[in-house]
């Protein structure tokens, strides 16, 4: 049944922390909402299939510990209050100027008209294009996570895990717990970056707390007699059509160690597809690397009436993400009409709050796990960048002496970008190779221009279209 | 360097390049002027058809002697340009579908041309082995093809550059005059002198055309166009539809380009295009009507080029009425692609030897200028 | 490459024809990473052979032919009973610009 009538309130995109957030808060206060996600459950990545976790696997439950369990609330208030949440719905365009949503759902497409769209797309993690990174075997971090908090499965094999950032440690202790076999972790980090680090202590409030969780981490690692080592460079994976071993430098020397899996991690990067998508005013955030949308103190880019909330706009975390959800829902709610500005005003003093609270210790984080650079600096010229259309660091090299000069020559040039994932995987290391060849800055070098669909769709899909959305008995 | 010059072209797009690449190898000292980088909005962002089907009558001999040249491409800019002898065929859906391809056969044989054929189910069959049962037949031309238009472009720009032409990029046009027998031609940044101008400004060609001097009205365009995941071989020929719109083929590494003409928005003056989607559900059911076996094949990309679009949807090619230093080479009306490497050659002689072999009086530029406005849809 | 640690609804399903099992609540990525062999397709340009990198959605390295329908983000469907899986063998090249 398609119910093609008037505008819905609010379309939230994504159910991960911020996305629920804002779909409850907007709720609540009676607008009526329709929150689209493309997995199969509720909690985006950081509290993936958090309900059946809870409820079906209680060891699991406790192993993935208290910074995943506090997820569990959102969900239940996602369905105590009704929300229209539509699982498995890929949108693949919004019109800024119509204000419509066009998802793909069990074979159609639909086109939902909103008064105001809030963007909770989350972030994923950074690209490290090493050699041989796209052999089976090489995953990212979140992706082993993924695997146990979803499939409740661990790798069957030896293990190295590589890169920095509080996610490695973490996720290494997590697999230690379930009783994997970890042969090595190689920590990018310098331990110079705690000196740079230290005059942002005194401001991190929580600071104490990541360190002494860090701390713990490495503790519990290293009593289990794991090869932990740190200021490790120059890693690279050798095998024929898998895995087989990893190199790697320490303190001047080369090492290998035999490997099944290797999962590395530098950190999460906002997913900038649907930002870019509506050609929202984007910034560089030189600290990190990444790109990020503009917005102003209640989420709202440079295209009004949409809003981005969580780490689609800047990595703050999960807990910020929750706020900055409530935050984009009030103003949602006030500019559509249903609370007063001195009410949005009041709700929004809690999360204003606990969102400057969890701030304050990213400058320190920023510090201490700083970007990858030495990925593009010292890449190798037949190291893949652009995975989909397999183009290497080399040819997009040519592509710039050539005289392509941003990422949308190179990729006529030399078809980077033009595979299904549309820059996702390559798009920051393809910027940043023309800037390493034309000695600019990224911010200089711009990024892809990216167009619809977001996510592929089938002929018969797109020959379906129409305007409205699916019953919420449909899914 | 602004002086000195002895023609400037602008635009770099594929009729600026090729026209800067004819002039400069007779010797001339030819600037290009961009906008952008050349080439952006329509001659890398077309469907890469290389097509002497179903052209106006006026475009029939010079289309006939561009696909001489397409076959010979190499020889000329140095790169075969992905250029694909594939053929090129209308497909007729029913008797009323047939009716239009015979009606064209018969316009065409009566005008003295033989290269389009018909042919009937069995044959269609054959070529087209995919295709759906209930198409009856088609109009061939088996000396067509299409090519990629980045790398043909690509090659003009390179081969002009060679033969001793410059490129000025981001050197949009903002006031033409005139003083003494040299065009001052003015952008942000410098004034550019030569005693010749030839305007190849593509869907921006009428703003150019005025500062000269002549009037010719152009509808900009945003033609749309899909892109799909790679697929097993299956098509050779570019397929057409006699009664609806659609330009579809199949390229070497496996994507299907799919277009037709389909429309979306554009804003000529930022150079904004977006995509319309309820038109491309339409190009989708094409595709599916005629090729029932490609529903779940999934487009990954779309996007919109800028065409320009003249009343009667033949280009402005010729002397300037005004002017008979100034000329024009534009408004090709998303069909320009196949005729790029004659058309830079025609106006050059219309520049150095007062006349081009082949009948340029149906484009002239002041065809419209005592007649009525309005065009149609 | 991955292993099943608990307990759960067997489904049997097929992978290039030949028959495997899994749990109910699996992804079909999260399930062929527990199958031998564990790639999910061959590169269209080189064939070289992948396997999945993010299990998030945004690397499309997990796209396979499900029950008929091609390029479908293998870690963003639950494996149903029955279903038909199969690997994207197709290696054309890249012969144009």
């Amino acid at each position: 049944m398609l119910n093609s009538e008037k505008k819905i309130d609010v379309i939230v995109i994504g159910a991960g922390p911020a996305g629920m957030a804002a779909s409850i808060e907007a709720s609540r206060h009676g607008a009526s909402v329709l929150l689209l996600d493309e997995q199969p459950t509720l909690g985006g990545q950081i509290y993936r299939n958090i309900e059946k976790t809870s409820a079906n696997n209680p060891a699991e439950f406790k192993l993935l510990g208290p910074d995943y369990q506090i997820g569990l609330e959102l969900a239940h208030s996602v369905k105590n209050q009704n929300i229209n949440h539509v699982k498995g719905a890929e949108v693949w365009n919004i019109e800024h100027d119509t204000m419509a949503v066009f998802y793909a759902l069990g074979g159609k497409t639909y086109k939902a008209f909103a008064k105001r769209i809030i963007l909770a797309t989350g972030a994923m993690e950074r690209s490290v294009p090493i050699p041989g990174w796209t052999m089976p075997g090489v995953m990212g971090v979140g992706a082993a996570q993924i695997m146990l908090k979803s499939n409740a499965m661990t790798p069957s094999g030896r293990v190295v895990l590589a890169g920095s950032g509080p996610l490695l440690l973490l996720v290494a202790n997590q697999l230690l717990e379930s009783g994997c076999n970890i042969v090595a972790i190689l920590e990018t980090t310098k331990s110079s970056n705690y000196l740079r680090a230290a005059p942002y202590l005194p401001k991190a409030l929580m600071a104490f707390t990541y360190l002494i969780k860090g701390h713990k981490l490495r503790t519990s690692l290293k009593r289990h007699g794991i090869n932990f080592l740190n200021g490790v460079s120059d890693i690279s994976v050798s095998g024929d059509n898998h895995v087989q071993s990893i190199s790697y430098r320490h303190r001047g020397r080369v090492y290998q160690v035999d490997a099944d899996l290797l999962l590395y991690h530098e950190g999460v990067v906002p997913n900038v597809q649907l930002t870019r998508l509506i050609k929202a005013d984007h910034e560089w955030y030189a600290r990190q690397d990444y790109w990020r949308p503009i917005r102003n103190e209640w989420g709202e880019t440079s295209c009004g009436g949409i809003f981005i909330a969580g780490d689609g706009g800047g990595i703050d975390g999960a807990v910020a993400a929750e706020a900055l959800g409530r935050l984009a829902a009030y103003e949602a709610l006030s500019q559509i009409g249903y609370i007063r500005n001195a009410k949005r005003n009041n709700l929004a003093r809690p999360a204003r709050k606990l969102l400057n609270k969890q701030r304050r210790v990213r400058p320190l984080l920023d510090i201490l796990f700083p970007p990858p650079r030495y990925a593009i600096d010292k890449v190798n010229s037949d190291t893949i960048i652009c995975r989909c259309m397999e183009i290497t660091a080399g040819e997009i090299t040519n592509a710039v002496r050539g005289g392509c000069k941003t990422p949308d020559q190179v990729k006529s040039y030399c078809r980077s970008a033009m595979g299904p994932c549309q820059g996702r995987m390559c798009g920051l290391s393809v910027a940043a190779l023309i800037a390493k060849e034309t000695k600019q800055s990224p911010l200089q070098v711009g990024y892809h221009n990216i167009r619809a669909p977001i996510k592929p769709i089938m002929l018969s899909e797109l020959a379906t279209l129409e305007e409205g959305t699916c019953s919420l008995e449909k899914t | 360097m602004t002086h000195g010059f002895d023609a400037i072209v602008i635009g770099a797009g594929i009729h600026g390049a090729c026209t800067a690449m004819n002039l400069a190898e007779r010797g001339l000292k030819v600037v290009m002027l961009d906008k952008g980088v050349g080439g952006r909005n329509s001659s890398t962002s077309n469907a890469g058809g290389v097509r002497q089907l179903w052209r106006h009558p006026a475009e029939i001999p010079l289309a006939l002697e561009a696909s001489k040249m397409w076959h010979n491409i190499e020889k000329i800019v140095g790169d075969d340009c992905g250029f694909r002898v594939s053929g090129q065929i209308k497909i007729a859906e029913s008797d009323k579908g047939m009716k239009i391809l015979e009606d064209r056969l018969k316009l065409v044989k009566g005008l003295g041309y033989t290269h389009e054929e018909l042919i009937g189910k069995a044959e269609l069959k054959r070529l087209v082995p995919t295709v759906s049962d209930h198409c009856v037949g088609a109009l061939i031309v088996r000396s067509d093809g299409f090519a990629s238009p980045f790398r043909a472009t690509h090659a003009f720009q390179q081969q002009a550059i060679k033969n001793g032409a410059k490129l000025a990029v981001c050197a949009g046009v903002t006031g033409i005059t005139k003083q003494s027998d040299l065009w001052k031609v003015k952008t942000a940044e410098a004034v550019y002198e030569a005693p010749i101008i030839v305007n190849c400004a593509g869907a921006w060609g009428d703003q150019i055309a005025k500062m000269i001097g002549d009037d010719a009205p152009v509808d900009p365009i945003a033609p749309m166009m899909m892109v799909t995941a790679p697929l097993k071989p299956f098509l050779k020929p570019v397929i057409l539809s006699a009664t609806r719109k659609l330009s579809f083929k199949q390229a070497p590494n496996g994507i299907l380009l799919i277009g037709g003409g389909y429309r979306g928005r554009v804003n000529r003056d930022t150079g904004e295009t977006i995509v319309n989607f309820e038109a491309l559900k339409e190009c989708a059911q094409t595709v599916i009507d005629l090729f029932p076996h490609l529903k779940t094949v999934q487009i990954v990309r779309t996007w919109c080029g800028i065409e320009g679009h003249t009343p009667d949807g033949i280009p402005y090619i010729g002397r300037s009425l005004v002017d008979p230093t100034a000329f024009h080479a534009f408004a090709f009306s998303s069909h320009g692609f196949q005729l790029a490497p004659l058309v830079g050659k025609l106006i050059t002689e219309s520049i150095l030897d007062g006349r081009s072999h082949l009948p340029l009086e149906p484009f002239s530029i002041g065809r419209f200028q005592k007649a009525d406005r309005s065009h149609k849809e | 490459m991955f292993k099943r640690n608990t307990e759960g609804v067997k489904i049997t399903f097929t992978i290039d024809g030949t028959p495997s099992s899994c749990q109910e609540g699996e992804t079909v990525a999260a399930a062929i990473l527990a199958t031998n062999p564990d790639y999910t397709r061959k590169t269209t340009v080189k064939g070289d052979v992948r396997a999945p990198f993010c299990m998030m959605g945004a690397c499309f390295e997990c796209i396979m032919e499900i029950d008929g329908v091609p390029n479908r983000q293998a870690c963003l469907i639950l494996v149903k009973e029955g279903m038909k899986i199969r690997r994207n063998k197709l290696v054309i090249g890249s012969d144009w610009a």
